[in-house]
């Protein structure tokens, strides 16, 4: 079980190139942090290696073999892309539903088998209790929720999230952290996420990418290439890393030393 | 609960009571005993028929209840597909210019002073052009989004209703321009056996296929790269769910004019019963639909001596029952 990246370009038409050979591998129960600015093109890198954007170079792997280009990929892999509630309501339990449709043909209907699985992918996230209520009137953490739930409907082997804490409270953010950490290491998924926040990526993390506005990349296993140095690199700005302990708890805060702007 | 109320079997039966009601009812009225024995001939020995009799259940009548059934199922369930494959409250299925473009072939037809079934034909052929002309020009840099597609409707829209409003500026006001205007607000007046049997075999097609994609109807509602990500062929599915909707209206708007309100309202009124889940929307839609729209043709052609043109009615039945079905239920469901 192994997804992997060779030589991936790309650029959007008519713009500077946006990736630059970036290479990059990860397997099952292990946890892949990617980190970098905005706009450095963590999202295009993720549609670029699921196929939803086509590579310029390089190619993604799954397993040793080129990712298939038809539906069949979308059923080894969960994608949770950035929340986006759709317009139409729809209670939790009919969205985690949707995830058993890359197993399902163009005309099929979802079995009581299929409803039981999407009822155990919400008993896995802890969010049961929701499986009722409209999907527009849960809160930003409930809804992040129901697409994990989603995603694992899909009875994935790995599992790619773009920001799922953003605009979470602290603990929401806790709590999918948690959640992610209890699928990779209990369950082996393998887990590929983006965040915005060096602390989460600390927290969570096998590996870890990091990106930078001008196409490059750094790449390798988490406590080598989340030093000070690299991150300070890779979000364009001064920072302090900080070992704290807490009884058993141990881990790192992350002290911002200003923008470079200003010093 | 909500599953009781509108269990199919209830609705089929309801149905079934409903359209004996109206094959009752009218100028000519006929007793329930006459038109159950006209249907199920030796099942009721002791009631006798005349020619007149026959020929208004099966001449007049029964093509007129079986097509407001059908159309407005039909019509219903393209109403609540276009708001899924659009993933907006507000679409209808004239969101791509289908019925515009249909009226357009009719009112065109009509001015040519060409037979029923031509004018019929004309709409259903148009209606398809004009969303086939939308999915052309909704082609912006190799891409089709939901947002050119229904900027692209809203055009085409625009441009047949200038080309409707042309048809009648030149119409002769004598005949010619009352026939239009008659026609434009919708009837099922001129239903006959043959324009049934013309009609029907589309409208089944696509009510067939929406049934059919029910479930998958939900996953066009996502945005596009959800849907993407779970496996859908987007374009595809969408092209099979606009394709049936819109078989559908061209089809309903060829056999009885313009019908407002039908697609918009009905879909809502069963998404407030039954919830957001097209697999068991569409199935509602289709239901409530025809409850509906065979009330409202049984009222326009029995409740005053003339014809009472359908768009009317399902405006002025139809905008006070949803009022209180939104005050009722809280618009759940959305």
């Amino acid at each position: 079980m192994k997804l992997e990246v060779r030589g991936g370009s790309f650029g959007y038409p008519g713009g500077p190139p946006l990736l630059r050979g970036v290479s990059f591998q990860v397997e099952g129960g292990e946890v892949l942090s990617i980190l970098g600015p905005n706009g450095a093109g963590k999202t295009t890198l993720l549609r670029c290696m699921l196929g939803l954007l086509n590579w310029k170079e390089g190619q993604t792997l799954l397993d040793g073999q080129p990712l298939a280009n038809d539906t069949r990929r979308w059923q080894s892999i969960g994608y949770v892309p950035q929340q986006k509630r759709p317009a139409l309501g729809c209670t939790a339990l009919e969205m985690v539903l949707l995830g058993r449709s890359p197993h399902l043909g163009l005309l099929a209907q979802p079995t009581a088998r299929d409803e039981a699985l999407a009822w155990e992918c919400l008993e896995r996230v802890g969010a049961e209790a929701l499986a009722n209520r409209l999907c527009s009137q849960l809160s930003g953490g409930e809804y992040q929720l129901v697409l994990f739930a989603r995603a694992l409907a899909v009875q994935p082997r790995f599992l790619v999230l773009d920001e799922p804490e953003a605009n979470l409270d602290f603990k929401n953010q806790q709590k999918v952290l948690e959640v992610l950490e209890r699928l990779c290491r209990q369950e082996g998924l393998g887990v590929l996420w983006i965040t915005h926040s060096p602390q989460n990526a600390l927290a969570l993390a096998d590996k870890a990418l990091l990106l930078n506005r001008q196409g490059e990349y750094r790449f390798g296993p988490a406590e080598e290439a989340l030093t000070e140095e690299n991150l300070s690199w890779c979000l364009e700005m001064p920072l302090k890393l900080c070992r704290v302990q807490a009884g058993e708890k141990q881990g790192w805060c992350v002290l911002p030393l200003g923008s470079r702007e200003k010093g | 609960m909500k599953k009781r109320i509108l269990s199919p079997v209830f609705c089929v039966l309801g149905l079934a009571v409903l359209g004996l009601a109206a094959l009752c009812l009218g100028q000519y009225s006929l007793s329930p005993a006459k038109v159950l024995a006209a249907l199920w001939p030796g099942g009721w020995p002791g009631v006798s028929l005349s020619d007149t009799d026959l020929t208004v259940i099966f001449n007049v009548r029964l093509p007129r209840v079986l097509l407001a059934l059908l159309a407005g199922a039909a019509l219903s369930g393209a109403g609540a597909a276009f708001q899924a494959v659009f993933s907006n409250p507000l679409a209808t299925p004239d969101t791509l210019g289908v019925a515009t473009g249909a009226s357009f072939g009719a009112v065109l037809a009509i001015l040519m002073g060409l037979p029923a079934l031509a004018v019929q034909g004309a709409a259903l052929a148009m209606g398809l052009g004009a969303v086939a002309l939308v999915y052309l020009v909704g082609q912006v840099r190799g891409e089709r989004t939901v947002l050119t597609l229904v900027l692209a409707g809203l055009v085409v829209s625009s441009l047949f209703s200038a080309l409707v409003s042309l048809v009648k500026y030149v119409a002769d006001p004598q005949n010619t321009l009352p026939a239009i205007t008659f026609w434009l607000m919708g009837s099922l007046s001129g239903t006959t056996r043959r324009s049934l049997a013309l009609g029907l075999p589309f409208l089944g097609v696509g009510v067939v296929v929406l049934w059919l994609l029910r479930w998958k109807l939900n996953l066009l509602a996502l945005p596009q790269e959800e849907a993407l990500s779970l496996g859908v062929p987007v374009k595809k599915l969408r092209v099979l769910a606009v394709g049936a909707a819109a078989l559908i209206t061209a089809s309903v708007v060829s056999l009885c004019g313009q019908i407002g309100w039908v697609g918009l309202l009905v879909p809502h009124a069963a998404r407030m019963l039954v919830g957001g889940d097209n697999r068991r929307l569409i199935p509602a839609s289709f239901g409530l639909g025809a409850a509906f729209f065979l009330v409202i043709d049984t009222l326009a052609r029995c409740a005053t001596a003339a014809e009472i043109p359908v768009s009317i009615l399902t405006a002025v039945v139809g905008a006070p029952l949803f009022i209180v079905l939104l005050r009722r239920t809280g618009g759940a469901g959305l």
